[in-house]
This record gives C-alpha cells, sequence and structure tokens, in this order.
C-alpha cells in the first residue's frame, strides 16, 4: 500500500525564476526505504521537506501530496507530528533542549500524553538505541555522531510510521556514519517504518535501501532499485554526480551489465574477471608515485605535546610530522581524536607545551576551518571578499580576480547563507587565498559536499600542488584522500600514526580503507580508487 | 543523588536558611552549620568538604578580626590599640556573624547541589508547561552559542588574521567574531523553530514530562518541614529565643521553650540527613569492598 | 592558591595599618583656660513608657542606673581648644565610663553612638544621645562647639523627640 501519493507536485522559492522541485510524481510504500539522491540544488531537501508540510517555505507550491489516500493539507496536526519524523541536516539547531532526557521526551509531552507513558516510551527508545547511559546528559556534551543518535530516538519515541531524514550523516565521521546508518536499517526491517534518506552521497544507505530516486535539476529522473541503478544510469550526465558507491560507480562506468554483483567475494570475482582481460601493469600507470626528485621540508613537527587543561590528559602526545613542498597529506582518524587540535599546533593557533614546529620563515600558512560557514558576516559573496580584503589591507583587484578564478561571478551578489555547501567552501577558499599562502591546510573541506563540489575541490588542490604549494588536508573523507593524497596519516592516540605513501597506507589497511583497495588488492596493486580502476580498465581497451 | 521531589527539597532549605539567616544564637548557629557540613560532606565526598571547611576558617577569621574597627562595643575589654578598644563581645560577634554567612553559604551550595538546572526546570514546569519548556531551550542553547563563538575565533586565528592587524583591528576581529555568531545564531533560530514545531510545540494541551513524583516520604517530609519551620518562626516571633552579643553576652535561660526551639532545630536540619541515611551507609559498604 | 595567601595577607596588612592610623590621632594637651561642669544622665528611660521598650541586654546586665544619672555634676578643667567633645571624652576616660563615637571624616566631627553601653536606637526608634550648653541645645556636632569656660554642660539620652525640653 502506498504511504506517500505525489502528483504533479512542484514548488518555486519566492524571487526565483526556477522550479526547485518540478513536476515530481512519486508513490511510496509503506515499509520501504528510499534513498533520493543528486547533486546539491537539485530538489531533494525542498521535495522532503514538502512532505512534512510543517516547514516555513516561502515560495508556490502547485500538485498534490496524500498522506495515506489523504491530502496532506488535510491531515490532523497531530498526527502529522506523531507520524512523520524529520531530522534535520543541521544537528546543532535541530535539537532543541540541554538535556538528553528532556529531548526525548519533547514530541510526547507536546502531545500531551502522561507521565506513565512518556516515560515507558522513553525508556524503550533508549534501550532500544542503547544510549541509556546518556539519559542524563548534557546534549553539548555529546560527539556528533551520538547528537544525530539522539535526535533519531527522539523522533521514535512518538511512534511515527515515517522518518525523513535530511542528510543526516553528512557531518559524521565514518565510524558514526556507519552506526548511524545500521540504526535506521533496523529501524526499517524490525519496525517496518518506511524511511526515505536525502543524501548526496549515498555510501553506506546504498546496499540497505529498496528504492533509489534520482534527482536533477528539481525533476525526478527515475527510481531504481539498488541493484538495476547502474544500468539506468548508462549514458546519463548527471550519472556520475548521483554519489554511488566506489563499486557502484566502476560497474556503471564500465556498462557491467543487468543486475550488479552483491556482496564482497562477489564483486572480487566480477572486478577479478574484467581485470584479467587487461594486460598492462598496473604499478606504470601510477601516477600518484612520488617522482624521487629532492623536495625541501617546509613545514615539521617534533615530539609536539598539548594540553587543553592543567589536570587534563594530552590530546597531542608526541606527534612527529614532517611537510614537503609540493605535497599533498591527508591526516584522518575519527571525529574528537584532536586532529583540529593538530593542525592548530601546526599553524601557530596553539603553543605546545613541548616540542617544536619548525616552519620555514618565508612560506606563508593558512587554514581553511571546519563549518566554513561561520566566517561568513557580510550581505554578498562580493563584500565578504572585499570587506576581508580590506581587513588585510590587500588590494581589491586581486579580491576581484580570486572571485573570478574560484567562478563565484554568478553568485557574487547572493548571501552567502544561501549558497550551497560547495559554494560556500569555495568562497571560504578564496577568502584563505587572499593572504596568498603556500602552505594550504584545510580542515574537513568536504563535509557536506556533494561530487561535484569534490571534483572541483579536488582539481583545485592538484593545481596547487603542481605550483608547489603545500596542502595539508584533515579529513575523514576516506576516498577523498585516496583520490588526492600523496602520503597519508592516521591521527590516533594523540599522533600522527602510519604516516606512509598513500598506496601503501590504504594497500595496507584493512578497516581504514577504500572499497577498491579491499576488492583489488589481493591480485593487483595500485588500483585503490575507482577512478584508477576505471581509468586503468579504459586506457587498456 | 537524593530522591526526594524538588519541590519538598526547595522548600526544606527555603526554611532551614531563613531560619540560619535571622539567628544570632550561638548554638542554632553551630547546629546549622555543623549539620550543612555533614550534608555537604554525604553529597560531595570528604575532600571538597575540607576545602569548604578551609573556606569557612579563613571567613570566620577575617570577619572577626573586621568587626572590632566598626563595634566598640561590650563590657568586657580585651585590649586597647591607640584609641580602639576591642572588646571580647564585638569579637565573638564576628565570629557569630562569620558563623552564619559560612554555613548559609554551605547550604546555598548544598541547593546547587541538590537542584540542578533540571529539578529547577521541574518546579516550574510543574505549573506552567511553556515557561519550563523555554527554560530548557534557553538552557541549551547557551553551551550552543558559547561553543559556536570558540569555532569562530579559531577559525579567524587560523586564518592568519589575528597575526596581521593591530590592537585596534584585533578588536575589530572580535566584533566580526559576535556578528557572525549573531548571523549563525539567527539562522539556527530558524531551524530550531522548524525543528520544534514539527515535533508538536504549538499544538494544544501541551505538557512537560514530570520526571519526579510526589510519593509518601515526601508528604511526610514536606509536612514535617512545615511543622518544624513553623514552630521555629513563631518562637522566633515572640522573641523566646532572642540572642544579643551586646552589651555583654545573653545569659541562656534553659527553659522549655528554648529546649524545644533547639530540638526542633537540630532535628530540622539532621532530617534531610537522615534521610539519606541508607545511602550513605550503602556507599561506605561499597567502597569498603 | 599562592595568589590567594598573598591576598589574605594583603588585607591583613590594610587592616593593621588603618588601626595604626586611627591610633595617632591623641593630640597634647593645650594651655589651661577655665573649668566647665559636665553631667551624663538618662532620666528618660526610667520612665514608664520608655522603660517598656529598653533592649533586654540593658536590663538583664543592670547597665541603667536606678535614678538614670550616669555621670553627676562634675567640675573638670578645659584647656586651648577644647570642645564639648574633647571634654566629654575626657571625663570618661577618667572616671572609666565607657564612650563609643564615630569620626566623619568628611565633615571632621564626631557622633557620640553610645554612652555607658547605652546606645543610640535601644530605647525606641528615635532615641539617642542628646547634649545641651547652659540650658540650650546647641545646633553644631559637639567636637565643633568650642569652650570659653565656665559652661554647664548635660549629655542627656531622649526616647522620644522633644522629650527633654
Amino acid at each position: 500500500m502506498a504511504i506517500y501519493n505525489i502528483k504533479n507536485l512542484s514548488f518555486k522559492y519566492k524571487n526565483q525564476t526556477n522550479f526547485a522541485v518540478c513536476d515530481v510524481n512519486l508513490e511510496l510504500d509503506e515499509g520501504g526505504f528510499y534513498i533520493i539522491c543528486g547533486a546539491s540544488g537539485s530538489g531533494k531537501s525542498t521535495l522532503l521537506k514538502l512532505m512534512k508540510n510543517q516547514f516555513s517555505l516561502i515560495g508556490d507550491m502547485t500538485g498534490e501530496i496524500y498522506y495515506n489516500n489523504q491530502k496532506i493539507d488535510d491531515v490532523d496536526e497531530r498526527v502529522l507530528v506523531s507520524d512523520i519524523g524529520f531530522l534535520h541536516q543541521d544537528i546543532e539547531n535541530g535539537l532543541v533542549c540541554d538535556k538528553v532526557w528532556k529531548e526525548l521526551s519533547f514530541g510526547l509531552s507536546n502531545l500531551g500524553f502522561s507521565d506513565e507513558y512518556i516515560g515507558a516510551r522513553v525508556a524503550e527508545v533508549s534501550e532500544y538505541f542503547g544510549i541509556s547511559k546518556w539519559y542524563n546528559r548534557k546534549i553539548s556534551e555529546l560527539s556528533g555522531g551520538s547528537k544525530q543518535i539522539v535526535s533519531l530516538a527522539a523522533l521514535m519515541t512518538m511512534n511515527p510510521k515515517v522518518l525523513l531524514l535530511d542528510e543526516p550523516t553528512s557531518m559524521l565521521d565514518p565510524i558514526a556514519k556507519k552506526n548511524f546508518v545500521s540504526m535506521t536499517s533496523r529501524i526499517n526491517k524490525e519496525l517496518g517504518v518506511t524511511i526515505v534518506v536525502v543524501e548526496h552521497n549515498m555510501e553506506n544507505f546504498y546496499d540497505i535501501s529498496n528504492k533509489i530516486i534520482v534527482m536533477d535539476k528539481g525533476a525526478m529522473q527515475f527510481q531504481e532499485t539498488p541493484l538495476n541503478l547502474p544500468k539506468s544510469l548508462q549514458n546519463k550526465s548527471y550519472a556520475k554526480y548521483v554519489g554511488l558507491t566506489e563499486f557502484a560507480q566502476i560497474y556503471t562506468a564500465l556498462c557491467g551489465g543487468d543486475s550488479m554483483p552483491v556482496g564482497v567475494v562477489e564483486k572480487r570475482n566480477w572486478l577479478k574477471s574484467v581485470l584479467k582481460d587487461c594486460t598492462k601493469n598496473p604499478s606504470k600507470i601510477n601516477t600518484n608515485l612520488q617522482n624521487d626528485e629532492k623536495k625541501e621540508i617546509v613545514l615539521s613537527a617534533k615530539n609536539l605535546y598539548f594540553r587543553y587543561d592543567k589536570k587534563g590528559a594530552d590530546i597531542v602526545c608526541n606527534a612527529n610530522f614532517e611537510l614537503n613542498s609540493g605535497e599533498i597529506v591527508c591526516i584522518l582518524g575519527g571525529n574528537g581524536g584532536g586532529k583540529t587540535t593538530f593542525i592548530n599546533l601546526l599553524n601557530g593557533t596553539l603553543k605546545a607545551y613541548s616540542g617544536k614546529v619548525i616552519k620555514d620563515k618565508t612560506k606563508a600558512i593558512a587554514t581553511l576551518p571546519q563549518n566554513a560557514k561561520c566566517l561568513f558576516v557580510e550581505n554578498t559573496v562580493k563584500s565578504e571578499m572585499f570587506v576581508t580584503a580590506k581587513l588585510l589591507g590587500i588590494d581589491k583587484q586581486i579580491a576581484e580576480q580570486l572571485i573570478k578564478d574560484f567562478e563565484l561571478t554568478e553568485i557574487e551578489n547572493s548571501h552567502p547563507y544561501d549558497i550551497s555547501g560547495g559554494e560556500v567552501e569555495r568562497l571560504a577558499l578564496a577568502k584563505l587565498f587572499l593572504t596568498n599562502p603556500d602552505i594550504i591546510i584545510l580542515d574537513e573541506p568536504t563535509q557536506g559536499m556533494d561530487i561535484k563540489a569534490k571534483e572541483y575541490l579536488k582539481e583545485l588542490l592538484l593545481q596547487q600542488k603542481a605550483l608547489g604549494k603545500s596542502v595539508i588536508v584533515v579529513t575523514h573523507d576516506l576516498r577523498f584522500a585516496a583520490d588526492i593524497a600523496d602520503k597519508v596519516g592516521l591521527f590516533f592516540d594523540g599522533k600522527v600514526m602510519a604516516f606512509k605513501a598513500a598506496q601503501e597506507f590504504f594497500e595496507t589497511n584493512s578497516l581504514y580503507t577504500t572499497e577498491s583497495s579491499l576488492l583489488t588488492r589481493d591480485f593487483v596493486s595500485g588500483l585503490y580508487t575507482a577512478d584508477k580502476i576505471i581509468d586503468y580498465i579504459k586506457i587498456d581497451k | 543523588m537524593i530522591k526526594q521531589n524538588p519541590i519538598t527539597i526547595l522548600c526544606y532549605l527555603f526554611f532551614v536558611i531563613f531560619i540560619t539567616m535571622f539567628s544570632t544564637n550561638p548554638i542554632m548557629l553551630g547546629i546549622s552549620f555543623m549539620s550543612a557540613i555533614l550534608l555537604y560532606c554525604s553529597l560531595q565526598g570528604l575532600k571538597k568538604t575540607a576545602i569548604k571547611l578551609g573556606y569557612s576558617i579563613v571567613f570566620v577569621v577575617i570577619v572577626m578580626a573586621i568587626n572590632p574597627l566598626f563595634s566598640k562595643q561590650g563590657m568586657n575589654v580585651l585590649f586597647y590599640i591607640g584609641e580602639l578598644v576591642v572588646t571580647l563581645e564585638a569579637i565573638s560577634y564576628g565570629i557569630a556573624i562569620g558563623v552564619m554567612f559560612s554555613s548559609v553559604m554551605i547550604w546555598f551550595s548544598i541547593i546547587n547541589v541538590l537542584l540542578d538546572s533540571d529539578k529547577i526546570s521541574y518546579i516550574f514546569s510543574k505549573y506552567t508547561p511553556k515557561i519550563g519548556t523555554i527554560l530548557s531551550v534557553s538552557l541549551g542553547l547557551f553551551p550552543k552559542y558559547i561553543a559556536q563563538y570558540k569555532k569562530i575565533d579559531n577559525n579567524l586565528k587560523g586564518l592568519g588574521l589575528y597575526e596581521k592587524v593591530n590592537f585596534l583591528g584585533k578588536i575589530r576581529l572580535k566584533l566580526h567574531a559576535m556578528s557572525t555568531l549573531i548571523t549563525w545564531s539567527i539562522e539556527g533560530t530558524l531551524t530550531l523553530s522548524d525543528s520544534m514545531s514539527a515535533r508538536g510545540y504549538d499544538l494544544k494541551g501541551k505538557r512537560v514530562f514530570l520526571r519526579y513524583k510526589f510519593n509518601l516520604s515526601d508528604i511526610v517530609m514536606l509536612l514535617l518541614t512545615l511543622a518544624c519551620g513553623i514552630t521555629l518562626l513563631v518562637f522566633m516571633g515572640i522573641g523566646s529565643i532572642n540572642y544579643y552579643y551586646y552589651p555583654t553576652f545573653n545569659k541562656i535561660v534553659w527553659d522549655s521553650n528554648v529546649w524545644i526551639y533547639f530540638v526542633t532545630f537540630a532535628f530540622m536540619n539532621v532530617m534531610l540527613l537522615i534521610n539519606e541515611w541508607g545511602r550513605i551507609k550503602w556507599q561506605f559498604t561499597i567502597s569498603r569492598i | 592558591m599562592k595568589k590567594r595567601v598573598c591576598c589574605i595577607i594583603l588585607f591583613l596588612f590594610i587592616i593593621a595599618s588603618s588601626i595604626f592610623a586611627l591610633a595617632g590621632c591623641d593630640k597634647p594637651l593645650g594651655e589651661k583656660i577655665g573649668e566647665v561642669t559636665i553631667a551624663i544622665e538618662c532620666k528618660t528611660i526610667l520612665e514608664n513608657d520608655n522603660w517598656d521598650k529598653v533592649e533586654q541586654g540593658l536590663i538583664d546586665n543592670n547597665i541603667i542606673p536606678k535614678d538614670g544619672i550616669i555621670l553627676k555634676e562634675t567640675i573638670t578643667a578645659i584647656y586651648n581648644g577644647d570642645t564639648v567633645f574633647s571634654v566629654l571624652k575626657r571625663v570618661c576616660k577618667d572616671k572609666k565610663i565607657h564612650l563609643d563615637s564615630e569620626a566623619d571624616p568628611i565633615m571632621k566631627t564626631y557622633y557620640i553612638k553610645g554612652i555607658n553601653h547605652i546606645y543610640e536606637l535601644s530605647v525606641g526608634e528615635s532615641s539617642g544621645w542628646l547634649y545641651s550648653v547652659n540650658g540650650e541645645m546647641p545646633n553644631i556636632a559637639s567636637s565643633l562647639y568650642k569652650l570659653t569656660g565656665s559652661e554647664k554642660i548635660i549629655f542627656a539620652y531622649t526616647c522620644e523627640v522633644g522629650d527633654l525640653a
């Protein structure tokens, strides 16, 4: 039975010429697990918000949405509140209360249930999610991943029929991501709750979903099962940007066949058979291998120790690090592990209590922080650039040139808060380049970025590398790291561990590594990213 | 943590603090101080109590030293410093005031321990759900804003902006950080209000989940508190336990009134402690294992 | 911790120095210029209406003399520069009568708070010490009233406004 029935739905934001959602027809079955994917700006978040019908979207809507065969406008508000749970992309502000237990009981108490009922429901849900031990904690003390689990649990107390999740994992680290995904999978399978996820990077959701709905430029293209998606995506211009998993991307690019293999063994066998036909030695096409020319060290750290409190534990403990010119280094590691602290030591924001950071004095260093959005304060992109240039005493023309270089001309009169994640990062980078740095440090630059924006960033960083500049990227995006890094280190226990060349790093790790590496390492070496496999096979043909 | 209902606790502590504040009688102050220290110890452990006690002693000594400067009253002159008369009464009165303030301070720290934000918002929520919710939401906002401000400030530092500007520029950057925070918070408030209404904040007939119940022990304790408190206040009103230090010390006549008064006050002060006795015993057993 | 210890030491030092500053304000006597009569009494307290209002401490310790006279008319020598207040202070010191006064550093005057442990406000809300010279109550502070000789000074305790007239 269809729980949602969307007919000819279109939506246009006020003061905009293009439709955000354009003539969408969609039927969602009860108990299904749906992914709505597409690049940012494809209208998927807007569609999701329209399905809850309680948000302040300013604009005109045409067409109809039926929930349980009833027009959504006519559904009783209480039913709307309890039946349809909506999870916001913004973790911080999606949470309402100060304590976990209040957050969990918030919805139910608004619905006016008795204390006994609320107590029982909340207890049940906390046990189910394994968050009982946080019950009395302050929300501000929890990590991002834990916060998102609490948000999900708070929705589940109301016994919803549908969960609408708006990019729920874009801000989480890989482990927290997996945790969250398995939680939603359980809810779907064990409780029969219909789940609709909006993501521009499907990754972990891919394998557990029933249907994937592909959107492009506001219009729904088609819906397909994950196994048949690669086939349907053949020769589509947007195929690269829907956010497939590594294997699905390879399978799509190589025109695999009707039904994609499932399971690690099947996938590996398929790749083996494809690669067997190739004759070239993969090590020859390995572009990421270092040429042996002497490179100068521009930044190094020796035996760094740092702690925030006198009596606290060491956050950074005996850390060593080296950065050469013309090199991209990625530092991986879970959230809250001290990666950000470490780069703040490198760029001089924080001072180590023991150990030394040695920097080439002629080199300027600039850091792009996490959540670059919070750097912006002006009303337009243009004035944002100019005001910063003025603060730094830099010529206006340089700022204008950078606006052009970073393809911001189109949006130069938009408000910095209205632009997409990729554009935010671009604007922030443009601001960063005002100081013309030789060493660029990026903290989680790909968080909340779609594939297109990631591609752009990749190009930009490789360009900088070619100019002889050095880049440090702190990230938990393994695929991105594998794509660009020369060297990779894992930040763990206050130091950079396993600091080695990218290929070696990904091929020796068995958990902190890419899917491609895991699938191919047994029979061929050097192919640790999807792009490398695709290129390798295509060149051969 | 104490299991009693926040309303009972608040009522109890109100009476104890109120009566302590208007007492000058050394025996009363002694009782109040001792029981406050004991209760604090049972809640926070020996180490913190020792620190509290240390501060209290320093405070008492300071008040004791200052009081003769302002008060030349008293019949028992101890010594002169130039024209300044130091009397036994003035010093004793200083000690009494010092002890009174110290015990009130300790009682307030006990309030702090026993009534955290949860319990205070409970007291509000019970009567007006709206205020309870708003309180809870705004309590959640503060740490968010503080964390965000730190983030923004660190971001500006990370961009290398602070190194390139002079003192005035630094102030401008701090203001910049503040205004960024405001922009961010306005943006966040939209999401927040969306999230609140999506979860039924606008619905009618809302309440707030009350975690604490009024059970028999609460009622008994509340009644006992009221009985003791009112008895004490009546005795205070009659003035049968008034105590004065000037011109010289009061002589306490040990009549039935005074006995009733002291026993009632002592009982009231240790009531919560008795209530806690089971838990304390248990705690010590555990620590021995 | 060191900081706090320093704070406390500094604080005690300030107290000590202020005590010594206060202590050093005794002036040597000038040349003898004559004699005055001085008396201290609290007869008003003995009136029935007022007796009920007396603080418990005064009664318990038998502070208030039965006849209401704390110091009977006494002739004392005065010296150059003497004021009503300085004479009172000297007499009290001689006769070992308790006197509590408060200096007003701005007006450079002294205010008499209590004599013989009987303080202002001890007998009702408008009680306190007043003085008269030759039967008239001057409108200035006692420490500003310069004496020339042979005046008759009475310090009297008032319980209600106008009860001394």
